[in-house]
């Protein structure tokens, strides 16, 4: 059982200082961008983590890749807590875990040629002998993600921006990692882009095995490529469960909220469904309401829901709910 | 510097020929008036390398009756008022001018790299304390630094490179630290991070290629600056002494006295600064563009 579990996250919890008067030390408060939160991904699935902006779901793929210093929990790769260990330690490991960042633009160096970019790590970890295995590794996987050889020898701003998500693909698949966190990969595409890089992402999963843990907000994006969701609000997992699970029986109010906002393509459908809105503003995770996060916004919430923070309930199987109506 | 961009593959040796030409190719097609900055910027240096060659008179050959002549073929910028040819003193204050402005130049930047990136880079209490003795040497007015180490070391051309080169760099560091301030926080450093890349990799390969645009202009105005503010320091006495010529010495000291009796004494020197200067600029923008593979030329790259 232990052994299927790539990534087993437990009570991890990320804080951000906010600065103090002068120097910042005591007086300045902190923001718990991620609330002691408990889940694993398996082998070679994809969890898909959905959330408003500013729910954690960012805070939380950088988390597991130790890009952030963490507050407290444990987070255990490939069988072994990473949680505390130095950026020298961690610095071999990296090697099995990989991330795609969501701007395009921004993610690949200006100055280097895309050849030079995809081979990166491969000079950063010294896995090649020679330049020859270097050129071949680089072409193969310029191959895989669709792109052609000569394209190797351009600059980044000569790509058009899917181009360049297959760059930042290729860059991180280039290792063969075992965990890739793909942070919002598609939301900086045009919609017909997408699910290019959406296929790709997947064909690549099947034949390389590869985990991801799949951040966007796309509800409908999310259930094309997830084997798992979770939801998370304010720094907290609501529900998590398998995805048919938790399109078809939804169980919190905030997912239900966030998937009547998918629109339907088909107009009767459209009209005749039940829309659940949902009223206010997210509540400033500086100051976050006592019991429930979501009680201030939720039209089910009992006196219970204002005192008590519920649990995650029945976080083995494999669907799995933070609400107290459960 | 186009070296270091390049230097990622192994074959790069038999490339750096070809690359260096290309890249004047393309200096020469994209960039006219860079290149002919890089030209005057060449013949200021070859003049100054060979002054002995070019120059008909020696620097110092007194000719007491031939003082304060106007141009003429026999003394193409006319004598000074002991009788000294102009255009030689200015072949030979060439040498002057161009060691110390490249090596002031080179030596500060260097610095300025330097502490402007690992300060920048690293930030947090680091940061803050180099910052804050940088704040504490800047506050000293350049010129009092100059004239303490001056009157301690003595006068002389490697005096004023080592208090020129420590003036600029420390507070040109402060231009550099700007730049990587914005770099450090593009998704391809984060990027390198997550990937693994050592620290001082990511310091040579990402953060320094993408400053090289205000460490290249920092680099030509300050060549600029330098020959200008030898200028200033030779009219105080506190550079190259006599009777070794240099342009500011010429400019402000023969030819301010001389000002109305020989205005050629003036107007040559100045002249001749503002050329090299402004080459010296064209020069530094051109490369500072064709540098950045965003700008090249819209003719299109080959496949």
């Amino acid at each position: 059982m232990k052994n299927n579990k790539i990534l087993n996250v437990k009570n991890l919890s990320v804080e951000y200082k906010m600065r103090g008067k002068l120097f910042g030390r005591s007086e300045g408060a902190s923001l718990k961008a991620v609330n002691g939160i408990s889940f694993s991904v398996k082998h070679g699935e994809t969890l898909g983590i959905v959330g408003e902006s500013g729910c954690g779901k960012t805070t939380t793929g950088l988390a597991v890749l130790r890009m952030l210093d963490i507050a407290k929990g444990s987070i255990e790769f490939d069988g072994e807590d990473i949680a505390n260990l130095s950026r020298k330690r961690l610095r071999p490991l990296r090697q099995k875990m990989q991330i795609v960042y969501q701007d395009p633009f921004g993610a690949l160096n200006p100055r280097m040629l895309v050849r030079d970019i995809i081979g990166e790590p491969l000079k950063a970890h010294n896995v090649v002998s020679d330049s020859i295995e270097y050129k071949e590794k680089i072409y193969e996987m310029l191959d895989i993600v669709g792109l052609s050889k000569q394209m190797g020898e351009r600059y980044p701003h000569e790509f058009s921006g899917g181009q360049r998500q297959r760059i930042g693909i290729a860059r991180a698949l280039i290792l063969n990692p075992k965990l890739v966190v793909c942070d919002e990969p598609v939301s900086a595409l045009d919609v017909s882009i997408q699910a290019q890089i959406i296929n790709l992402l997947d064909e690549l999963q099947e034949r390389l095995g590869v985990t991801y843990l799949f951040i966007a907000h796309d509800l409908a994006i999310v259930q094309h490529i997830s084997h798992r969701v979770m939801v998370m609000y304010l720094g907290n997992i609501v529900e998590i469960a398998e995805r048919s699970q938790l399109y078809n029986n939804p169980k919190h109010p905030y997912t239900k909220a966030l998937l009547s906002a998918i629109p339907v393509p088909s107009p009767d459908i459209e009209a005749n469904r039940e829309f659940v809105m949902l009223e206010g503003e997210v509540p400033s995770p500086l100051d976050p309401p006592k019991g429930c996060p979501f009680h201030p916004r939720c039209s089910e919430a009992r006196v219970d829901c204002r005192e008590n923070k519920p649990v995650l309930k029945n976080s083995e199987g494999s669907h799995a709910v933070a609400c107290h109506l459960y | 510097m186009i070296n270091k961009i390049s230097l990622f593959f192994d074959e790069k040796k038999q490339f750096n020929e070809s690359r260096f030409i290309r890249f004047c190719i393309r200096l020469f097609k994209e960039k006219p008036l860079g290149a002919a900055g890089a030209v005057i910027c060449v013949l200021f240096m070859l003049t100054g390398i060979f002054a002995d060659f070019i120059a008909p008179y020696g620097f110092n050959d007194i000719n007491p009756p031939d003082r304060l002549q106007p141009p003429s073929w026999t003394y193409f910028f006319g004598t000074d008022q002991i009788g000294r040819d102009v255009f030689s003193r200015i072949v030979h204050g060439a040498r002057t001018s161009m060691i110390i402005g490249l090596s002031v130049a080179c030596i500060s930047i260097f610095i300025s790299i330097v502490l402007g990136v690992t300060s920048g880079y690293f930030g947090g209490k680091f940061d803050m304390l180099l910052q804050r003795i940088v704040d504490a040497w800047m506050s000293f007015p350049d010129l009092v630094v100059v004239i303490v180490a001056v009157s301690v070391l003595g006068p002389g051309l490697w005096q004023v490179i080592l208090v020129l080169s420590l003036l600029y760099g420390i507070a040109g560091s402060r231009i550099v630290r700007g730049a990587v301030l914005a770099v450090k926080e593009n998704d391809y450093v984060n990027a390198a991070e997550s990937i693994g890349v050592s620290t001082f990799r990511i310091l040579i390969r990402h953060i320094i290629p993408n400053i090289l645009a205000p460490v290249s202009v920092l680099f030509t105005t300050r060549l600029a600056a330098v020959i200008l503010v030898e200028a200033g320091l030779s009219f105080l006495g506190l550079g190259v002494p006599p009777p070794e010529p240099s342009w500011g010495s010429m400019l402000s000291f023969e030819g301010r006295s001389y000002m109305f009796q020989a205005p050629w004494l003036a107007i040559v020197p100045g002249i001749v600064i503002t050329i090299v200067v402004y080459n010296i600029n064209m020069f530094g923008d051109a490369i500072r563009d064709l540098l950045d593979p965003r700008m090249r030329g819209s003719g299109g790259q080959k496949m």
